[in-house]
């Protein structure tokens, strides 16, 4: 009998598929379905990028805007009011609670807007926080949101904002169902319900969640960009990356989450598979803490940075998948200033400029090192080990000093650190949110200046830029706050991470977008 | 009187154990709003609001009692990540890990007897020298190592058993019990209870290594002085057969103590899962409580502490008074660790 | 007289494969710290994950430093914090017991009952809750460790002195009017040095263990210290690139391991 039930285990083929189900493996569980309230990748790839739409949207595998539920849209001479024709015709998802009995209109999108703008809103989600869209200041910013007829709708913003388009392609910008969120606080389900049975007008309808274990979708019909191709979206959740990369051998998924550099090589050279890759918008740095001695010397920051090889830790930390960085943005971000010097590497001059600096004898610091993975620095132990080893060569030595992640943002928010390790991945592609956020003088009290470097030429250069419309004029004044930048050396830039797209050779139609959204609306297998 | 003496027994356990689950995570520093705001900047009045948001403005003593009151019927509030119920993710994660510790303890407990058996009849011979140095080197095994090794050799190597999760994603399981053993078999799935036999093998197996080794020892440990007490001898000196002896007479006088291994088994079970869900990336609660404790999400890591404390103290005081019942003896000897 | 008890002990065998073992270990353990073939945090540019044999006799990890220095240094983690932490289990987990057995009543109940409460929690939950709070570093894990290998060496202290405290001797001693201190330490100790012997070999093995499980949960030892169990966490990622990374630091703490714990089952076989 054993062994008849063992005979079964192994005979039954481990992975039943069929030829249109899609699998993606992913990283983590989504903490909720509603995009509004969620910050993190996964949750937005569950959420935002397969059940719902934005008025504007990203054109696939750009950072360049377009049109999505919103067909056109005016922006007046002042540049304060923005003005929205809606499409017609598009369906919302229904479920097992709720079937709608309307079309999108522009109540939905008032809606939307306005539960994130007044927490009081009887239809705002109860403690919900909307982090994403008060960390884009557009509380701050947006002065109204009207109906003037069932397709079109008007903002009204306090100031003109060059990023504000680009703002509101993002995820948290998706529009729900008025009438769903009525209907669920009317039936008493509670508008909590949004978060775990979410209804979009996206390509994709949400089918089932099982924590820590899968997602499932089905292909929208009634989808207005037209039915995608395939019929079952299923993300599993694989949140160890060396068993992602089993399971993408094994063909148990299509497309998998975050590879890991080391792996990209030998996945690369197996014929069902193959890898994709792009220029991600991202860096990697160690901040120097300008506030504490010796790092306030801009000689030191200076020695250190020489003393520094970035190559190896491209070679070991990002394999084939990073490129040196410079300056404090990507390359491929408008503005990138390719003019600005390169980071040498010379222990001479970097002893002798800690000798004028009046440390001959080098001294002792600490270098705070990332404890988790990310795209942009997928293994921060590691940089630090090689750091560690650089700079034990011109006498400085360093303790290499690590929390877990709550109390290393706790810790490095309130400047303990001495150097330490982060990064930053863009959102909306607009230098703004790579400069002011990472080194404006704001946001040294805001605590994501890890630098804790307010200088004022650069800062009046960001904020003058800021306020401009002008491309031409923008990109002249990011152009001269990254000349400073290089002089100044809060940071030392570490890298520029590709993203590495790792699927099966039968995934067609598949764009690598520039934010690291997965989005399946285009993609097919296949047969 | 009795009773009212078991009362207060049950209150000051409830009252310890929501004051170590409330207070010790903490007491760890990182502030969960913080880890909610990440990279970016905050300013002040934003992290107010949501710590407000998170019900963490008000004093620590209104804040525990809120909890204590509140985990006394069984209400853990809402996850700070995913801002559900802590209570119905708990409902599927609970089950999983049930399920995986329920087959590593069926199967080292029934390998773990027969060697012992085996071992203790055949003293000194092959089998026994084979089964004292299996348990002696499972003893020592670094599970997490052990587990490396067998994901290693049948997942990456021969590839004969998937490497991660709980079933092949293909199957919709419906919710009834969270067990999938049951909720397959329920649904009349067939295929999807193959599927997860297949999934559980390599986890429960490396669950059940420590079990096993602590089982085999003891078994054969009681069983050999069993059999070398007097009304043992004097039943083989009377020609009994000895599969009748063995079975009926030290077999029964050694279960106490195999019990008694048998739950302290259990307790290992505990810290085993933590390191077994993690390295196979088991949906259940072990995982649960490490990545909650790493996102501060003290709602959560209050339910988990809370409940592996009371399972800990039912499971001892169940193998006490499961011992007591087999063997009367024994009720009033001395509590042990 | 002292040669033939030495003798005797070892002509049990696991105390003699355990010894053995264990001072291979010690060998490695005391040489790290006058020499390893190169330093352990080397960098050697471009001889990442380098496979056995060549210049790196077991082959380099993944940034290119050496293996074995690394694993030799490791042994002063592993085997440092063991004895470090058996010794501290015996100093406490024993002195309260022989308190607790000694003094009775109060004192027992309140030790006996804060022993539970350590007893309550996975003990590896708990020494990561320790190590979370305080923060990683050498010093804290041996404190967390520590903690959780108190209450079992308290308990077996405890009930052994509990039986000697019924004997007559005790109670005469008191009577002759001996300190507390004196029949602690002269009379109760020396009783109770059977369990206590074999408890903190128990002790130093699962200290080894625990502080591995810490380091592979990601809490243990700060980089770049090579600790046995980080260096498998990491090697997880290369298991197929470079399965050495994966064996040799995992035989290495089974072997470490299985000394201690043969050592402790000799002893006990020996003593009883």
């Amino acid at each position: 009998m054993k062994k008849v039930l063992l005979a079964t285990l192994l005979l039954l083929p481990m992975f039943a598929q069929a030829a249109d189900n899609f699998i993606f493996c992913m990283e983590g569980s989504p903490s909720s379905f509603n995009p509004q309230i969620v910050t993190d990748g996964t949750s937005m790839n569950s959420s935002a990028q397969t059940i719902f739409n934005r008025l504007v949207e990203f054109k696939p595998g750009t950072t360049e805007v377009g049109p999505g539920l919103a067909e056109s849209w005016t922006i007046s001479k002042d540049r304060k009011t923005y003005t929205f024709k809606l499409r017609k015709g598009v369906k919302f998802h229904s479920n097992e609670l709720f079937k709608p009995t309307r079309d999108f209109n522009a109540n939905d999108v008032v809606y939307s807007f306005k539960t994130q703008l007044d927490p009081k809103n009887p239809l705002a989600v109860p403690a919900a926080s909307y982090e994403y869209f008060k960390a884009m200041e557009l509380d701050a910013l947006i002065t109204d949101v009207k109906k003037t007829d069932d397709q079109t709708v008007v903002f009204e913003l306090k100031h003109p904002e060059s990023p504000f388009l680009a703002d509101l392609a993002m995820d948290f910008a998706s529009i729900l169902s008025e009438e769903y969120a009525q209907f669920l606080v009317k039936s008493g389900k509670g508008l909590k319900t949004l978060e775990t049975a979410p209804i979009g007008t996206g390509p994709f309808v949400f089918k089932s969640y099982q924590k820590d274990s899968t997602v499932k979708y089905t292909a929208n019909p009634a989808y207005f960009k037209g039915k995608p191709k395939i019929e079952n979206l299923i993300f599993v959740i694989v949140a160890d990356a060396t068993v992602r990369t089993q399971k993408m051998k094994s063909g148990e998924c299509h497309l998998m989450a975050e590879p890991q550099p080391q792996d990209i090589e030998a996945l690369s050279k197996n014929p069902a598979i193959k890898v994709l890759n792009s220029a991600g918008l991202n860096v990697s740095y160690i901040a120097f803490n300008t506030e504490k001695k010796p790092f306030d010397n801009l000689k030191v920051r200076e020695a250190i940075s020489l003393a520094l090889n970035k190559k190896s830790y491209i070679d070991v930390i990002y394999k084939t998948s990073g490129q040196a960085a410079k300056n404090p943005i990507p390359p491929t971000m408008w503005s990138y200033n390719n003019k600005t010097a390169d980071q040498s590497y010379d222990i001479e001059k970097a002893k002798k400029l800690l000798a004028e600096a009046g440390l001959k004898d080098g001294f002792e610091t600490e270098l705070w090192t990332m404890p988790v993975s990310r795209p942009y620095l997928p293994n921060g132990k590691k940089l630090g080990e090689l750091v560690q080893a650089d700079l034990a060569k011109i006498g400085v030595k360093v303790k290499l000093v690590t929390f877990d992640w709550p109390t290393y943002l706790e810790k490095s928010k309130k400047g303990d650190h001495q150097m330490i390790e982060f990064g930053w991945t863009g959102d909306n592609g607009d230098p703004d949110n790579f400069m002011n956020v990472l080194l404006g003088c704001t946001a040294v009290s805001a605590g994501s200046n890890y630098a804790r470097w307010c200088n004022k030429e650069f800062d009046n250069l960001l904020q003058q830029a800021k306020e401009d419309s002008n491309v031409a004029k923008r990109t002249a004044l990011y152009m001269k706050a990254q000349e400073i930048f290089t002089k100044e050396k809060p940071w030392y830039p570490v890298a520029h991470s590709k993203q590495n797209k790792v699927m099966s050779a039968k995934v067609q139609g598949y764009k690598i977008d520039p934010f690291g959204h997965e989005n399946f609306e285009n993609v097919s297998l296949a047969k | 009187m009795a009773i009212v003496r078991g009362l207060f027994k049950v209150i000051g356990y409830f009252l310890f154990i929501s004051l170590m689950s409330f207070s010790i995570i903490r007491l760890i520093p990182g502030d969960p709003v913080l880890n909610i705001i990440g990279e970016r900047g905050a300013s002040p009045e934003r992290i107010a609001e949501i710590t407000k948001n998170l019900g963490l403005d008000k004093p620590l003593p209104i804040q525990f009692l809120k909890f204590s009151a509140n985990a006394l019927v069984g209400d853990f509030g809402e996850s700070t990540v995913s801002k559900q119920p802590v209570i119905s993710e708990f409902k599927v994660l609970w089950p999983a890990t049930v399920e995986l510790a329920f087959v590593a303890l069926l199967w080292s407990s029934l390998v773990g007897l027969a060697l012992g058996m085996l071992a203790a009849v055949k003293r000194n011979s092959f089998w026994d020298y084979g089964a004292v140095s299996l348990s002696t080197l499972g003893f020592a095994m670094p599970i997490f190592w052990w587990g490396l090794i067998v994901i290693f050799f049948f997942s990456v190597k021969l590839g004969i058993f998937p490497v991660s999760g709980r079933i092949d994603v293909m199957f919709d399981v419906p919710y009834k019990t969270g067990f999938y053993f049951l909720d397959t078999l329920l649904s009349g799935q067939w295929d999807a209870f193959v599927s997860a036999c297949k999934y559980v093998i390599l986890p429960a197996f490396v669950l059940g290594t420590v079990p096993l080794a602590l089982i085999v020892r003891v078994s054969r440990a009681s069983i050999i002085d069993v059999a070398e007490e007097d009304y043992v001898r004097t039943a083989r000196s009377k020609g009994l057969p000895y599969k009748q002896i063995l079975f009926k007479h030290i077999f029964k006088n050694a279960l106490p103590q195999i019990l008694t291994s048998i739950g302290l088994a259990m307790g290992q079970l505990l810290t085993g899962a933590i390191l077994t869900e993690t390295l196979f990336s088991w949906p259940g609660m072990g995982r649960w409580i490490i990545k909650s404790i790493e996102a501060r999400d003290y709602p959560v890591v209050q339910a988990g502490v809370f409940y592996s404390m009371l399972i800990i103290i039912i499971v001892n005081w169940v193998t006490d008074e499961s011992v007591k019942i087999v063997s009367p003896k024994m009720r009033d000897s001395q509590r042990g660790g | 007289m002292a040669v033939t008890a030495t003798q005797k002990l070892f002509r049990n065998k696991n105390v003699l494969y355990g010894m053995i073992l264990f001072s291979f270990f010690i060998l490695a353990f005391i040489v790290s710290f006058f020499w390893t073939p190169f330093a352990y945090n080397e960098v050697f540019d471009g001889m990442a994950l380098q496979a056995m044999g060549g210049k790196f006799i077991l082959g380099t990890d993944d940034l290119g430093r050496d293996l074995l220095s690394r694993l030799m240094v490791g042994a002063q983690f592993s085997l440092g914090i063991g004895l470090i932490v058996g010794g501290i289990a015996v100093v406490i987990g024993a002195g309260l017991g022989l308190f607790a057995a000694f003094y009775g009543k109060r004192v027992d109940q309140i030790l006996n009952q804060s022993m539970n409460a350590l007893q309550a929690m996975p003990s590896l939950l708990l020494a990561l809750f320790v190590v979370a709070i305080l923060g990683p570093s050498v010093t804290n894990t041996i404190i967390s460790v520590t903690l959780v290998s108190i209450p079992t060496m308290f308990r077996l202290v405890r009930s052994q002195a509990q039986v000697e405290m019924a004997k007559e001797y005790i109670q005469s001693a008191k009577a002759l009017g001996a300190s507390d201190a004196r029949i602690m330490l002269r009379h109760l100790l020396p009783n109770c040095i059977t369990p206590i012997l074999v408890q903190s070999a128990v002790c130093c093995s699962e200290a080894i263990l625990n502080t591995a499980a810490l380091g592979f949960l990601g809490l243990g030892i700060p980089a770049p210290y090579p600790e046995w169990g980080t260096m498998l966490a990491d090697s997880k990622n290369l298991m197929e690139t470079a399965p050495h990374l994966m064996w040799i630091p995992g035989l290495c703490l089974l072997l470490l391991i299985l000394s201690t714990q043969l050592i402790s089952d000799g002893l006990r076989d020996h003593l009883s």
